[in-house]
């Protein structure tokens, strides 16, 4: 399971929030993904994408997010992208230090492409706080500052 | 339970009852003499009444039995009835082994090799003779489902693959009947109620297709921990008491999914809200229902193709080789010392249990991970190298992507793996399989 910590954060005091603060922390199986870490800390200005009218940060930017900048591996794409136009994104990340918190802003989240679908594929369940992500909007729900997301996938043995 | 076992209460229901079933003789006997032709026999009606508030008659043995859970408010004597009076069934079609008794705390060490449906049985009425158990001794199919499932009120699913769970859950859904499910691997569980009086959402609401083959995780492949996987069942126990004694309603059952996890920081259980049932469900929505009991029992739904499995046939024959040829090159090598490298591609874990001696271990997942050559081997000066793994599969898999995306030549499988190994060749190997 991958949980994620939303955390505003503001540039400067008396600012408006610039962005948040993704504490992650993974364990069984899923924590593959982000090279095996257990713990780390990311601090990214969420962009917003072009589809989307709200100014405030969905649940789509964040999966964006995860998959141009988290993930280690482009093969872990297949967990989070449903192939449509078959753009491959630059994937640059692997910048995180284990447990620190990663200097400076990450701002090229903005050029977004988006003629792909970026949702997760099935047998992952994606939790918001306490909730199936189902009732809350899924790609459309509109972040908030403490949130806590969770990405799990569906057990099977016995 | 025999007469003198009986409360005083309980013998006069007794002649009540055999006085309406006397009663019910007669007028038989009368009607096939052809003297009364009621159809609707009211005493013979009333005495299949009697006899079912009977069969919900506790001994007096049984009244110290449940005594300590039936003082719970939440149980109580009417629960304890409804218990009493329900019967137990148990489709199993595979046998006790060894490797399943660290969890499977239904057998024991001598039950091993007897069916797992009479080994449980057979401990259960241990535990209380009170007990009615049917047994089923198949697995369970698209073929018996429908027979088996229609008979009971309540389904738990313990079973153990994506497919049988979607088999269990369609015919379940059919049939009208409510699923109690747990599933769990490594130090995890899952626990959900499914299909709720038909009014909760299925399995396929939650999860409407399945998981790629290669994404699933089995527990003789990962592994599990016999009072992790124990807690579920438990908890499963505890589900199924709350939907027979109506705790449960239709007012306050809320979909949810409990997350059992036992080697957090804590041991830990956070239930989900989850969703309701879907309005584009193929088995439980009768507006988009495309699975019905013709589709299965014809046959039509093959679940496991449908679920899909990971095709391990990838290599030509000679890109294998056979475990006595490992051992007769391994045995060469000490003379020769013309150098070679076996690798054993099972999870690390496995591999500190037992391996072959002078083995290098590079898991296959990690393996797949690999860009380069360098990145799984760095100090590789173009020796033979033989892949091994559990059971021939993933070592297929690493082969090939070795020869097809790392560019080594000159590596082979071997088949059967470090299984065919302990059996064929090092009879001292120790397999914990």
């Amino acid at each position: 399971m991958i949980v994620i910590l939303l955390k505003k954060f503001q540039k400067r005091r008396h600012q408006a929030a610039h962005g948040y603060m993704l504490h992650a922390t993974g364990k069984g199986g899923l924590d593959v993904i982000f090279g095996g870490q257990k713990y780390a800390t990311f601090k990214f200005k969420l962009p917003t994408t072009s589809t989307t009218t709200t100014t405030q940060p969905t649940m789509q930017d964040l999966l964006h997010l995860i998959v141009k900048n988290l993930l280690v591996d482009k093969k872990d794409r297949c967990m989070f992208v449903v192939p449509v136009s078959g753009i491959e994104i630059d994937n640059e990340a692997q910048n995180v230090e284990n447990g620190g918190v990663k200097d400076g802003v990450k701002e090229d989240g903005e050029d977004g492409d988006e003629e792909e679908e970026v949702t997760v594929t099935p047998g992952i369940l994606v939790l918001v706080n306490d909730t199936d992500w189902e009732l809350e909007g899924e790609l459309e729900y509109v972040l908030e500052d403490g949130d806590l997301i969770s990405f799990t996938s569906t057990l099977h043995g016995g | 339970m025999s007469l003198d076992e009986l409360s005083k209460e309980q013998l006069i229901e007794k002649l009540k009852l055999l006085e309406l079933e006397n009663n019910s003789l007669k007028e038989q006997v009368g009607k096939t003499y052809g003297i009364d032709n009621h159809d609707n026999n009211p005493q013979l009606q009333q005495y299949q009444h009697q006899q079912q508030s009977f069969n919900s008659l506790l001994s007096s043995e049984e009244y110290r039995r449940y005594g300590r859970q039936m003082q719970v408010p939440e149980i109580g004597i009417s629960t304890q009835r409804k218990l009493k009076q329900s019967k137990i069934g148990i489709v199993d079609g595979d046998t006790v082994d060894v490797t399943n008794l660290h969890r499977q705390v239904l057998h024991n060490t001598e039950t091993v090799g007897m069916l797992k449906c009479e080994s449980a049985k057979r401990n259960l009425l241990k535990l209380n003779p009170n007990v009615e158990i049917q047994t089923y001794p198949d697995l369970i199919s698209n073929d018996n489902a429908f027979k088996i499932i229609s008979q009971y009120d309540y389904v738990l699913d313990c079973t153990d693959n994506p497919a049988t769970r979607y088999l269990i859950n369609d015919v379940s859904v059919l049939c009208g009947k409510t699923i109690i499910s747990g599933s769990g691997v490594k130090t995890d569980g899952q626990l959900c109620v499914l299909n709720f009086h038909n009014i909760g959402p299925c399995y396929r609401c939650f999860y409407p297709s399945p998981p790629p083959a290669n994404s699933i995780t089995s527990c003789a492949d990962g592994g599990v921990v016999g009072s992790c996987i124990g807690l579920v069942g438990i908890m499963m126990a505890t589900e199924t008491l709350k939907v027979i004694s109506g705790f449960y309603s239709g007012d306050n059952f809320k979909p949810y999914l409990g997350l059992y996890s036992g080697f957090g920081p804590n041991q830990s259980l956070r239930t989900f809200k989850m969703r309701g049932k879907s309005n584009k469900c193929k088995v439980c929505c009768a507006e988009t229902r495309q699975i019905t009991k013709e589709v299965i029992e014809k046959g039509d739904l093959d679940y496991h193709t449908w679920c899909g499995s990971v095709d391990y046939n990838v290599l030509k024959p000679d890109e294998r080789i056979d475990v006595q040829n490992l051992k007769k090159i391994i045995d060469t090598e000490k003379e020769t010392k013309t150098g070679f490298l076996l690798l054993d591609v099972r999870p690390k874990e496995q591999f500190e249990i037992s391996s072959i001696p002078n083995t290098r271990n590079i898991p296959y997942a990690k393996l797949k991970k690999c860009k380069t050559l360098e990145d799984v081997l760095p100090d590789y000066d173009d020796v033979p190298v033989y892949v091994i793994c559990r059971f021939g599969r993933d070592s297929q898999l690493s082969v090939r992507f070795l020869k097809d995306q790392l560019g080594l030549k000159n590596v082979w499988d071997v088949k059967g793996g470090v299984n065919k190994w302990a059996s064929d060749v090092d009879g001292e190997f120790f397999v914990y399989w």
